[in-house]
């Protein structure tokens, strides 16, 4: 990165992207409901972005935090957008038979996906880095320019909001699946 | 907005995000259930769990090689940055372009008619005049002229008081002295330079 800010050098850039596009990439599809063009196109972007913004890098600061918190608020830019709301918005449809149910492994995660696909973008945002970014309290806190508090009370939320919108696919529910001895 | 979290949901998501409800001790158990329920524990447990590996499929995404021409065209062309007084000079440079080029929508009249338009207004005006005048007023004040007229008489020799009485130069108030130093007297005699008959008094310088 250092290299890049001095020397202005494409091969330098070419090397931060051979090492950071494909996490990037797939935090972008991730983010825009499994849009893998549009994902492609917004990596692109970030990259021009960072040669145009390579000044305000902090040396001190990781690279990987400070690419992501140009990533998140791309992707913030994008969800104020009204129509990308509008997309998967079809319910998906209850299980019908008694052997199709929530706990079902496939089914389960099917649905989990779709609900996190659906929260909003504060929520969904630090599920995704949490969760499977791997990164840490603190470095979403970075990332998304909040406190730590602030991160651990969106993710809690975030799963309970997941939490009781799969509790109305489940037909059983607690009675008959959890029942502690 | 999310409001944070208390102290009894911060230990709640600790357990779910680090064991099962069947790994929890008895205490745990306890406080959990306490706070939450086993089925809501063990459903927030399993998306914690599962989320780590919903999007494999999307993880495996080969990224499109880098476009270099447009990081190019970034640097070099019109979308390349530039230092704030090359835009504000652009920016002036763009209003003059305009401002010379831009269409007249005003026609102006070379022989424009003289026409004279009166609108009517009503309005109302305070005017303050203010009027002066000269008045001569006639006060009637008696005067009163005293005269006194000094005659010359013959007195004979038989009179002794008209005798010692000579006539006085001036009209003197009787009274005391001091009223006498108050009073205006006026001199009523004839001076001696207005006599003709002073030309027979010998060394008498009148003045002259």
């Amino acid at each position: 990165m250092e290299r890049l800010i001095v020397q202005n050098d494409n091969k330098a850039l070419t090397i931060l992207y051979e090492r950071y596009a494909h996490k990037l990439l797939g935090y972008f599809i991730k983010m825009f409901k499994g849009d893998r063009e549009k994902a492609q196109d917004f990596l692109q972007d970030l990259f021009v972005k960072i040669m145009d913004r390579k000044h305000q890098f902090n040396t001190n600061k990781k690279f990987y935090t400070w690419v992501f918190t140009i990533a998140s608020n791309m992707c913030k830019t994008e969800f104020r957008k009204p129509y990308l709301q509008d997309i998967d918005e079809e319910k998906l449809e209850l299980p019908s038979s008694s052997n199709e149910n929530l706990w079902d492994k496939n089914n389960f995660k099917r649905l989990l996906k779709e609900k996190v696909n659906q929260l909003e973008y504060h929520h969904k945002t630090v599920f995704i880095l949490r969760y499977n970014e791997k990164f840490s309290l603190k470095e979403i806190a970075e990332i998304m320019d909040s406190s730590v508090g602030t991160v651990k009370s969106r993710l809690y939320y975030a799963t309970k909001k997941i939490a009781k919108e799969l509790k109305e696919y489940d037909p059983k529910n607690e009675q008959t699946l959890f029942k502690i001895n | 907005m999310d409001k944070h979290l208390n102290k009894i949901e911060e230990q709640l998501q600790k357990l779910i995000l680090t064991k099962d409800f069947e790994d929890l001790d008895k205490t745990e158990k306890s406080f959990v259930l306490q706070h939450s329920s086993v089925y809501d524990y063990q459903l927030e447990r399993k998306i914690v769990r599962d989320a780590e590996s919903l999007f494999y499929d999307e993880e495996k995404v080969v990224p499109l090689p880098l476009s270099l021409e447009q990081i190019e065209e970034k640097k070099k062309g019109l979308l390349a940055p530039i230092p704030l007084y090359q835009s504000v000079l652009l920016a002036l440079a763009a209003a003059c372009i305009v401002f010379f080029f831009m269409p007249r929508t005003q026609v102006i009249e070379k022989n424009p008619e003289k026409t004279t338009e009166y609108i009517s207004k009503v309005d109302t005006v305070f005017h303050t005049i203010q009027q002066r005048d000269t008045v001569y007023q006639t006060i009637e004040k008696p005067v009163y002229l005293e005269k006194k007229i000094y005659v010359d008489r013959y007195i004979s020799a038989n009179d002794q008081t008209s005798k010692n009485e000579e006539p006085q130069l001036f009209d003197i108030p009787k009274g005391n002295s001091i009223e006498l130093n108050m009073a205006e007297l006026k001199n009523k005699g004839t001076s001696l330079k207005n006599d003709p008959t002073a030309t027979l008094l010998q060394d008498i310088n009148f003045g002259e």
